[in-house]
């Protein structure tokens, strides 16, 4: 009994290992993948083992936003565009020049890695429990209604900018008859 | 016992009930659609024919397992398995009874407590689409492909519906946490104080929506199969067919259950509060832990007969009512239950205002 107590109990860290391990897993597979479906299918996953780490780590309210509209929405319009567009494999691969995309692509990554091994000092260490400081859904509610209400309604412009734009360049191409 | 074990026990529980329900819905519609149109249906198999779940069973891993030459073998693969997942995984946040007292400990009858149950029910549910958009493409086929397209269009059209509801079930309740929602519809002097009551409109949108999310007839257009053969499952065979079976109807079970805990009180027994239930028990000289076990036992009943009334709803409707055609289905989605959405949002806003000054 002791140790099936012991076994569920260490599951959480465990979960976040496996969590971690796909994310980037999958985030590889974007990269290396020649197949455009791969990709848009394997940052479905990367986007998922995102959302798995913060429920391991006790975020539901951060995990169930990134699955709904990222791994959910984004991701899913993702996998429906590439599917349609019926994009073949081998396009991808004879680009000229990716040489100095490597490099570059190289240099923002090592860039990234640096910073974050930078920062790791300035998480809190021990073994405290840390889920006493996570917001609540209304708590960020509040948050937004208050302190950020203006890049809040800023984003929700922009939002609405982007729908707009995105209709005006579908129907860009019919005559003036045919819009009505 | 700590409280990950008891999530543990609850989960195999749920799982086992789930995967055991599904079955027995199998039978159920089909002698339920034997019934209403006046026919025998499979009654050969076992008494009554309740054995003909097991020989379907067996003849689906019997079977042959084909993969189409030019499909996408691996999303092939992966679509049965993501139509099942999802719908199990939702269930681990709806709780199905109050709490259980172990030791000076009360145990919540759920998998997962979470703050944000409502949130994280919608986005598993989303997840839907992708099991059937890979499943439509991988297959390679055209029939499987419009299905898909028109299931993934369908399902995205509806989520907006459901979504305008929630708002305004959560302006009602203040809360995304399942158990509290649950927990404010428990007590009522006259009317049970249930979401129904209190939000009509949600409630009716709710329910038409549950349908179209779960493919099911008058919404079934994606599996069509006057038009379509049988949609984007149309390359499947075996136990991979099986499998999309199998998540209808846990989906199903899902969205009957997602109804209940929102409107109809979710584990509550009508104008009994836990408390009295309890208390009661307690007075025929039960331990406190016997108490609340028959308590919770006496909840999930509740539970279950509420979901199965939504269970045979689904029945019920699909033998009665014809398929829709494919624009009247996005005029209802887009022109009605959207507009009407918003129009309850406002309503609710407005009274939910009046009622706090």
């Amino acid at each position: 009994m002791n140790q099936a107590t012991d076994l569920i109990a260490g599951a959480p860290t465990v979960f976040m290992w496996v969590a971690s391990f796909f994310a980037i897993f999958f985030a590889l597979i974007v990269f290396v993948s020649s197949n455009p479906i791969s990709c848009a299918v394997a940052l479905m996953g990367t986007l998922f083992s995102t959302a798995a780490l913060y429920f391991s780590l006790g975020n539901f309210f951060v995990g169930a936003i990134q699955i709904l509209v990222y791994a959910g929405a984004i991701a899913v319009l993702f996998v429906f565009i590439v599917m349609l567009l019926d994009l073949k494999p081998q396009k991808l691969k004879n680009l000229p020049g990716r040489f100095p995309y490597f490099i570059f692509s190289g240099l923002v990554a090592g860039l990234l890695a640096l910073f974050l091994f930078r920062t790791i000092d300035l998480v809190p260490k021990g073994t405290e429990d840390t889920s006493a400081s996570l917001l609540s859904a209304t708590q960020y509610a509040q948050y937004f209604l208050s302190q950020y209400q203006v890049p809040f309604q800023a984003a929700g412009l922009l939002v609405f900018g982007a729908i707009l734009g995105a209709i005006v360049l579908a129907r860009g191409h019919l005559g003036k008859k045919e819009r009505s | 016992m700590s409280a990950e074990l008891w999530s543990a026990i609850v989960a195999i529980a749920l799982g086992v009930a789930v995967l055991t329900g599904v079955p027995l819905m199998v039978i159920v519609e089909r002698r339920g659609s034997a019934w209403m149109q006046r026919r025998s249906g499979p009654n050969r198999v076992g008494p009554w024919g309740l054995m003909q779940p097991m020989a379907d069973a067996i003849k689906f891993v019997f079977k042959e397992e084909n993969v189409p030459a030019k499909a996408h073998k691996i999303l092939f693969l992966l679509a049965p398995a993501l139509a099942v997942i999802p719908p199990l995984i939702s269930f681990t946040v709806i709780p199905l009874a109050g709490s259980i007292n172990l030791e000076g400990v009360e145990f919540p009858v759920q998998v997962a407590n979470m703050s944000v149950g409502l949130l994280f029910l919608l986005a598993i549910n989303s997840m839907h689409v992708f099991s059937v958009l890979t499943a439509g493409w991988a297959s390679n086929n055209k029939f499987s492909l419009m299905g898909a397209l028109r299931a993934s269009s369908q399902m995205i059209s509806y989520e907006i519906a459901i979504g305008i509801c929630i708002v305004a079930l959560v302006i009602t309740y203040g809360t995304l946490d399942l158990r509290e929602i649950v927990k404010l519809q428990e007590a009522g002097s006259s009317l049970p104080a249930w979401g129904m009551f209190m939000q009509p409109l949600s409630f009716f949108i709710l329910w038409v929506c549950a349908f179209a999310e779960t493919n099911r007839l008058p919404f079934d257009l994606p599996e069509g199969e006057s038009e379509l053969v049988a949609g984007y499952h149309t390359e499947y065979s075996g136990m991979k067919f099986a499998l999309f079976f199998m998540g209808e109807y846990a989906a199903m079970f899902v969205a009957s259950a997602f109804l209940t805990t929102l409107f109809l009180g979710g584990y509550n027994v009508p104008f009994l509060s836990e408390e009295t239930i309890r208390n009661f028990f307690i007075a025929k000289e039960m331990t406190l832990t016997m108490a609340s076990a028959a308590t919770c036992a006496l909840q999930v009943v509740s539970f279950a007969v509420k979901v199965l009334f939504f269970m045979w709803f689904y029945v019920w409707i699909r033998w009665t009512l014809p398929r829709f055609r494919y624009d009247q289905l996005m005029h209802l989605g887009w022109k009605v239950l959207l507009p009407l959405g918003v129009l309850n949002i406002f309503i609710t806003m407005i009274v939910s205002y009046l009622r706090s000054v």
